[in-house]
């Protein structure tokens, strides 16, 4: 978050805004304040132990100087001064160590004692060394102490000289400083006073309190809440109710957008660690500021929130006409909020009860926030920063790319009916392809290849979800993402398999059987469909993983909306396998045939079910599926059909009455090959016979080869020696580059042409080896031998 | 007789003479023996570049599941063998040994290590007969001697098979061995022992003995055919076998590899950081103790199955083609018939 980065950069910033009138003492002071106390948050941060004390110190310290009570501080200090003189003399050195923890850095006395204990330390040591006479306790916080003071005389160096130089003069010089400078530290300790629990804090928490909520005080009150922002003690919700009335004062525009940055922040902050995502209104309250923010800084272009912008001081009021070229560039990240408010959306998604109303409510949600990340596309169209609009088109696109025509419409009309409007809506370009399109064809130009990657995922997944299946296949094809998919992040990945398993069924649905069986094929193989979809995580049944990795793939999964049913998937799937599977199976004439599956998890299936003794009425989608390849195993085309159609979870496919048609054909078709070869020609003669239909003839085709020993074992070799050349080809192919970026275009191409040439190569071998297994190497023989024969006739 | 007295071995061997005696005992044993792996030592001298071998004897078959014991009986049978051998004032010098096989598949493991030993220890480097006993079976004995290359044997005193071994090597399967050639000498005795057993082969019938060669030619051979598909069938399998496990452990190599790559490239970056804001930077920890890099696999295995395959098919292309000849001939001659 750049707020975040805001923190230490502000620090620095501000005493070297101080007025050069102070002396220089006290410059050196101010700075050594600063120094000091960053020190002791960083020890705090190594060590816990030591912290409670010096956390106190660090809070008292600019707080007794804020102080017009002056007297008073200082009597506190001689009366710490006399304890340790006291103690001094009867060399109890604990008592001093506690005493010199209360005393205040930077104030002469402080100086003055710290000069007199060194002495009076190094003199103890030295004693000590002759007598060893000091018991436990008091030798431990001797040493404490040397090393305090060692540190303390570090730390104050200058101040020291000084004093040792001329002790009255520094004294007066401080005084002096005190008097006339005391406004600025001031404000700067009134955050941790609000905090404070002290009673010398009490007053100041007043302060802090009173805090007057004026225009003047907006930006003081401003920076006292951004150097509270992370600390351990710090009330956030009280942060943010200052902001809050902060905001409602603020009179410039410069004042509300430096409101609102800080504000939205803290919200995003205002989440503690325990709960899981944002509390709803919170995240409707940031929503709602961030797109205030957006229309401020979309309707005033002489102000602009930018990532990186030169130091400014956070105190100072802005204005248009002081900065250069009329343009103030305040430090903040839109799109940071952006990405945050998405992120978070989506995180409560992840955590509410999919079942429950609430998920419901929570969703309608999306039509807000999807209207806000078009506005912060809007502003940056309009101030032309393309890094941040190619992420804000992404996530954008990310909320339509799934959505059928509906849903985006009614997201669209949301965007229509505000203010500030993208270049590219619904109503600009007709339809929600177009939409898409514009928004991709802008994230491919730009230079990102994570979201040119993303985006044309998401591009044809649209495509595939609107039925375009040739325009999504040849999509996905060209972008050659199958061979550099295994190395991108987790996310795109299951991006790519929501994609794939989107493609298959736009290929089921549009009646492509083949294609959505092997589409689908893949990820089914895996069993791992749910994990590989990121909307379950996967059993683990061999190890254990550890919580860190449970949270990373909770983090993962999406959502439930947009969920791809995996039932759904899997009728898909099973329907198309039977389709291709029980006419291959009919056809099987050897047992080396019949190893060759086309699909592992239907075959296995249908083995189990087959082995079933008894079988009941079909329940689940499989039941229905298993029983329909048996019907259409023996022929039952009628049956089969009825079977499938019965499946109840079809009514979640769009179009599902023409999708049950398409099927029903479908079956009619294949139960037509499977009965031809199988049940009608088995009964008729007595053995299986192979057979197939010549379709263009109209005419049923016989093939009967009685093949010997030789011949079988031939072919086996044949096949064999093909598989090993594959093999060596493979090898090859990973020796001479495979290895080598297929990620950068020229090498994708270059493998892909490689590629379609051993495809080829391929091809024609396989040809060849199929013609000679259908008795055509016979046939060349036999011309051969009558070639020869005719010849030696001649001969004889 | 002798024209160069050879003590320290320095004339090379360029040819093997192999005694009838030798010969005989070797088809002998290598059809008698229960399993096609039969094997023996071979006695003998070289003289003046030629290794005369006058004697063999044949060694235990060794089971698979004894091995161990197998090779301390094989060791004290040797032994005693070659005692007695001296006791009668027989050769007792061993040079090698020799091995009966079916279609020329020799290569295996246990070939090559036995071999391997003898060139070591043997002088000469001893030689190895190859008997097929297949092709012998059609009435062809064949005897082929090998030694070990040079490049061979010095790879395999390495046991180093990695592929860059293998091409600085310029190790095929052809050249593992070097063939010397051979002839067979026969003396008077047995040469009339021989015409004594074909004399009355030829006078009671035809197909019972070996030797006949009248209707052999006949025979067009596709009684070892199956086998030899088999075989091919079966070795093809474990060559893509043994190819898919070299392949899996490379690309487990180049897994190791990249990830101790991403490693160090990260731990260079972290130094670059670190030297940058003037820390002093980590040590470079020892990559190949943190991740463990497989050795790179042995290509022997596949090496000689290659070479197995390779006799398979050419013992197979002999087979057929002189069987396709037999076959064009049998129909030239049939279709010289009806046309008459």
């Amino acid at each position: 978050m750049s707020s975040d980065d805001e923190g230490p950069v502000i620090k620095p910033a501000a005493p070297a805004a101080k007025p050069t009138g102070m002396n220089r003492f006290l410059k050196g002071a101010g700075d050594s304040s600063s120094e000091s106390s960053d020190d002791e948050e960083g020890d705090g941060d190594s060590d816990d132990k030591s912290e409670g004390e010096e956390e106190s110190d660090d809070d008292e310290k600019p707080g007794i100087r804020i102080l017009s009570a002056q007297e008073k501080r200082f009597k506190e200090i001689e009366a710490t001064g006399k304890a340790m003189d006291n103690a001094l003399k009867i060399n109890d050195w604990s008592t001093i160590s506690n005493e010199f923890d209360k005393l205040v850095p930077c104030a002469p006395f402080y100086i003055r004692t710290l000069v007199s204990l060194e002495t009076s330390v190094n003199d103890a040591l030295s004693k000590e060394k002759a007598k060893k006479k000091l018991n436990a306790t008091n030798a431990k916080a001797l040493t404490a102490m040397k090393q305090k003071i060692k540190k303390a005389h570090k730390e104050h160096e200058t101040e020291i000289k000084k004093y040792q130089q001329d002790p009255e003069a520094f004294e007066r010089d401080y005084i002096a400083a005190t008097t006339r400078e005391t406004a600025p530290p001031a404000e700067k300790a009134r955050g941790p006073a609000a905090a404070a629990v002290d009673d010398e804090f009490t007053t100041v928490g007043k302060g802090g309190k009173a805090m007057a909520f004026t225009a003047d005080t907006i930006l003081k009150n401003l920076q006292a809440v951004q150097e509270a922002r992370g600390k351990k003690n710090t009330d956030r919700a009280e942060q943010i109710r200052i902001l809050e009335r902060s905001l409602e004062v603020s009179a410039t525009t410069y004042q509300r957008i430096r409101v609102l940055l800080a504000l939205i922040s803290s919200r995003f902050d205002y989440n503690s660690a325990v709960a899981t995502h944002m509390p709803t209104e919170v995240w409707l309250s940031a929503q709602r500021e961030v797109d205030q923010l957006v229309t401020i800084v979309a309707a005033d272009p002489s102000y602009s929130v930018q990532e990186i912008t030169e130091d400014y001081d956070e105190l100072l009021e802005r204005t248009p006409t002081k900065e250069e070229g009329g343009i103030v560039r305040i430090r903040g990240s839109i799109i940071s909020f952006v990405d945050r408010l998405d992120d978070e959306f989506t995180r409560s998604l992840q955590n509410i009860d999919p079942h429950g109303t609430e998920y419901v409510d929570r969703l309608k949600d999306e039509k807000v926030l999807y209207t806000t990340i078009s506005r912060a596309q809007a502003f940056y169209e309009r101030s032309k920063q393309p890094d941040p609009l190619a992420r804000v088109i992404m996530r954008r696109l990310e909320h339509i790319y799934s959505k059928p025509n509906a849903v985006v419409q009614a997201l669209e009309a949301a965007v229509s009916d505000s203010d500030i409007k993208p270049s590219s809506t619904l109503a600009s370009q007709n339809d929600t392809t177009s939409l898409i399109h514009s928004l991709c064809v802008y994230l491919y130009k730009s230079g990102n290849t994570l979201l040119r990657t993303r985006s044309m995922l998401s591009h044809i997944f649209h495509h595939a979800l609107y039925n375009n299946y040739h325009t999504a296949r040849d999509m996905l094809l060209m972008s050659h993402l199958q061979e550099s998919i295994h190395s991108a992040d987790v996310a795109t990945q299951i991006l790519y398999n929501r994609t794939v398993v989107q493609l298959g069924l736009c290929a089921f649905r549009l009646g492509l059987i083949k294609e959505a069986q092997a589409t689908l094929l893949e990820i089914f193989t895996t069993q791992r469909v749910k994990e590989l979809l990121a909307q379950g995580v996967h059993q683990q049944r061999f190890q254990t993983i550890s919580p860190e990795q449970e949270k990373a793939e909770k983090q993962r999964q999406l959502p439930f909306h947009m969920h791809i049913n995996t039932e759904l998937l899997e009728a898909a799937f099973l329907v198309s396998s039977m389709l291709v599977e029980i006419p291959l199976l009919a056809s099987i004439d050897s047992e080396e045939q019949k190893r060759k599956t086309i699909s592992k998890p239907f075959r296995r299936l249908l083995d189990f079910a087959d082995r079933q003794v008894f079988t009941g009425p079909p329940e689940s989608t499989r039941d229905h599926i298993m029983q329909a390849s048996k019907a259409l195993q023996e022929g039952e085309w009628e049956k089969c059909r009825d079977l499938i159609q019965s499946i109840k979870i079809w009514s979640l496919m769009p179009e599902s009455t023409a999708v049950k048609d398409m099927l029903g054909e479908r079956i009619q078709e294949q139960g037509l090959r499977t009965s031809c070869s199988l049940s009608l020609l088995s009964r008729t003669f007595a053995e299986e016979l192979s057979a197939s239909l010549d379709q263009s003839g109209g005419v049923v085709v016989f093939h009967r080869i009685d093949l010997s020993r030789t011949q079988q074992l031939a072919q086996t070799i044949a096949e064999k020696v093909s598989a090993m050349v594959d093999q060596n080809e493979k090898a090859l192919d990973v020796k001479m580059g495979g290895g080598a970026g297929w990620g950068d275009r020229n090498a994708g191409e270059k493998g892909a042409k490689g590629g379609e040439q051993t495809q080829e190569r391929r091809g024609t071998r396989t040809r060849g080896a199929r013609g000679g297994a259908r008795g055509g190497r016979g046939a060349r023989f036999a011309q051969g031998l009558g070639n020869q024969m005719s010849s030696s006739q001649r001969q004889g | 007789m002798a024209k160069v007295i050879d003590i320290e071995a320095d004339i090379p061997l360029h040819t093997v003479q192999l005694d009838a005696l030798v010969v005989s005992k070797i088809i002998k044993h290598a059809r008698e023996a229960p399993s096609t792996t039969a094997h023996g030592l071979l006695l003998g001298l070289d003289l003046d570049g030629t290794l005369e071998i006058s004697n063999s004897f044949p060694l235990p078959h060794q089971h698979g599941d004894e091995a161990e014991k197998g090779s301390k009986t094989i060791a004290r049978h040797q032994a005693s063998m070659l005692r007695s051998l001296k006791e009668v004032q027989a050769d007792d010098s061993v040079v090698g040994f020799y091995q009966a096989t079916t279609l020329g598949a020799f290569f295996n493991q246990t070939l090559l290590d036995t071999q391997a030993i003898h060139q070591d220890k043997l002088r000469h480097g001893g030689i190895v007969i190859v008997h097929d006993l297949s092709q012998t079976a059609k009435g062809n004995a064949s005897f082929r001697a090998f030694r070990l290359t040079a490049a061979f044997f010095d790879a395999y005193k390495r046991s180093n098979f990695s592929t860059a071994s293998l091409i600085s090597h310029r190790l095929t399967f052809s050249s593992i061995f070097e063939e010397v050639p051979l002839k067979i000498r026969t003396n008077p005795l047995l040469s009339s022992f021989l015409g004594k057993v074909a004399e009355p082969a030829a006078a009671q019938s035809t197909g019972e003995s070996a030797l006949e060669p009248t209707y052999s030619v006949l025979d067009l051979g596709t009684a070892g055919l199956t086998r030899n598909m088999e075989q091919i069938v079966e070795a093809v399998e474990a060559y893509r076998t043994e190819e898919g496990n070299l392949s899996y452990l490379s690309r487990q190599i180049a897994r190791e590899k990249s990830k101790a790559d991403a490693y160090v490239a990260k731990r260079k970056e972290e130094n670059a950081v670190r030297v940058a804001q003037g820390l002093a930077p980590l040590p470079e920890e020892d990559v190949a103790r943190l991740f463990k890099i497989p050795a790179e696999p042995s290509r022997l295995e596949s090496l000689l199955l290659l070479g197995q395959i390779d006799a398979y098919a050419k013992s197979l292309e002999g087979t057929a083609s002189t069987s396709l000849l037999k076959m064009y001939g049998a129909r030239a001659g049939s279709g010289a018939e009806t046309s008459d």
